[in-house]
């Protein structure tokens, strides 16, 4: 199963950092002997679908600028998608918005995970033990069952 | 875990078991092909293997399931049948095939349950789960258990491709995998914690699974229950690409909801059950939480903020359901070509876009149900 919307949000930008640090830890396996020319041949592989997509997304990015542009002469689109200029500002400042909001937000799940961590090994979250609350599926009430 | 008391299981084991396969024609011919493979797959790993799969009515693919199995490069030691009290002609198939056909005397109830019913019969080295609707690649079996050659990993997952891209469901769960199997499962591997070693498709050491209890029925999601649990008790996954199954996805809307609805109330009830002890491991810590966020933060945005910006500030704002499109399609068509298959990708893409939605819905009530209403899914339903 693929958890949440794939493709979308901070997950997206999750697995993006993630590729960008294989490097980093590829160079200290390097150094301790633990890595190999296949596992860089490997990151070198993740890094160049991250560069397509980062690629990918720049186009689409000017694509959408020009279009946008090209609008404010069109007084029909103009007026569909509200004032092109407008609209266009409305996009730049959602963009920067979303950016710099993506990158904030992803480092604040993840602090505040490590967080919570750090919370249970202080003991400041007491235990509560939820296995019998999280359900036994023991007495079905129908006869189908999954894949 | 089972409802069935160990005594009534046995019983019920030995008046239904068929046939064994061990020493068999079958077994006798569980050699490995060539010189090369032998020395590879020498001593203890040699075959020694037993292959389950549960089934519950399912006698329009078991047949195809098992000949798969069969026809395997590596083949197992034993096919086992869990004929989960079918009321089709799934364990009369699966028995003309030459598996071995168990039944408990009643439906388990679930996968997990099935599963585990047929642990005792299980005195291999190595148990593969593989669903009743799953066909395998010809080396499926020798490429996964190459993930099983490090000691201290406990269990290995492949490469899922739905067998069947016709309707706009299977369309969209092809563009879905091919992305997740391309880009965000090979990534988690490289940091040694796949999400999930998916049900359909994995191999165990028989060992390890017995000390963990085997299957747990405590959630309607047993193998990430079991794939988190490896991992607190210091064990590992793998994922391995090359070894590659064709399930049979849900094709309509109401099979795909079953599943989406089981799926989705299976993660949120191990987050519930797991969050202690995943909390004590960095990557996997990390994963769960921007996976709970985007579950349901990426859901409300996508089925309410973004109509309503939309609405009442710019029609510009639906560009956000499509902007993502040229991202995920990179590892999808990365993926396709490399199987000859670019044309059913790019025609495939749109499905994933409405896919996508809805999962956010059901990730939205399975959320719902069980952090607010405190309502869990205690009821397993077939998705397909």
């Amino acid at each position: 199963m693929t958890v949440g919307l794939p493709g979308t949000g901070i997950g997206g930008l999750y697995y993006f950092v993630l590729v960008l640090l294989m490097p980093f830890r590829e160079a200290c396996l390097t150094l301790r002997g633990r890595s190999s020319v296949e596992r860089w041949k490997q990151v070198g592989g993740y890094w160049c679908i991250l560069l397509a997509i980062l690629g990918v997304l720049w186009a689409e990015s000017w694509l959408l600028e020009q279009f946008v542009t090209w609008s404010k002469s069109m007084p029909l689109l103009a007026s569909t998608i509200g004032h092109a200029e407008a609209a266009q500002s409305v996009m730049l400042r959602v963009g920067q918005f979303a950016a710099a909001g993506s990158i904030l937000t992803l480092s604040a799940i993840v602090a505040f995970a490590w967080m919570l961590h750090v919370a249970i090994r202080l003991g400041l979250i007491k235990r509560q033990d939820r296995r019998a609350e999280v359900l036994a599926v023991n007495e079905p009430s129908n006869s189908q069952r999954p894949r | 875990m089972n409802t069935m008391d160990a005594e009534e299981r046995d019983s019920a084991m030995v008046a239904s078991t068929s046939a064994v396969l061990e020493p068999t024609e079958h077994s006798k011919a569980c050699q490995p092909a060539s010189w090369h493979r032998a020395r590879r797959f020498q001593s203890r790993r040699t075959c020694n293997l037993t292959v389950v799969v549960p089934a519950y009515n399912e006698a329009a693919s078991i047949a195809d399931t098992i000949r798969s199995i069969q026809a395997q490069t590596l083949p197992a030691r034993q096919i086992i049948i869990i004929d989960d009290f079918s009321t089709d002609d799934t364990g009369e198939i699966a028995r003309s095939l030459g598996a071995t056909v168990i039944r408990p005397p009643r439906n388990t109830g679930s996968k997990a349950g099935a599963q585990n019913f047929a642990l005792p019969l299980v005195n291999t080295e190595f148990i593969m789960a593989i669903d009743a609707d799953t066909t395998l690649a010809p080396d499926g079996i020798e490429k996964l258990m190459a993930g099983l050659d490090d000691p201290d990993v406990a269990a290995a997952c492949g490469f899922v491709i739905p067998r069947h891209v016709n309707t706009l469901w299977e369309r969209g769960r092809y563009v879905e995998y091919l992305f997740a199997f391309t880009f965000y499962k090979p990534i988690q591997d490289y940091y040694k914690k796949p999400l999930i070693s998916s049900g359909c498709f994995s191999v165990y050491r028989t060992d390890v699974l017995l000390q963990h209890g085997g299957w747990n029925t405590r959630t309607v999601a047993e193998d990430m229950d079991l794939t988190w649990s490896f991992y607190q008790s210091g064990h590992g996954v793998r994922f391995v690409p090359e070894a590659v199954c064709y399930p049979i996805e849900p094709h309509n809307f109401r099979f795909m909801g079953k599943q989406l609805n089981r799926w989705s109330h299976g993660f949120v009830q191990n987050v519930r059950l797991h969050w202690r002890g995943v909390l004590q491991l960095p990557f996997l810590r990390a994963t769960v939480a921007v996976a709970l966020w985007d579950a349901a933060f990426a859901s409300i945005v996508f089925l309410f903020i973004l109509p309503l910006l939309a609405i009442f500030a710019s029609p510009i704002f639906l560009l956000a359901y499509v902007f993502d499109v040229p991202a995920v399609a990179v590892p999808v068509l990365y993926k396709a070509a490399q199987r000859g298959e670019t044309r059913k990708a790019l025609v495939s893409l749109p499905s994933f876009l409405v896919l996508r939605h809805v999962n956010a819905m059901f990730m939205i009530k399975a959320l719902w149900a069980e952090f607010i209403l405190n309502k869990p899914l205690r009821v397993f339903e077939k998705g397909h």
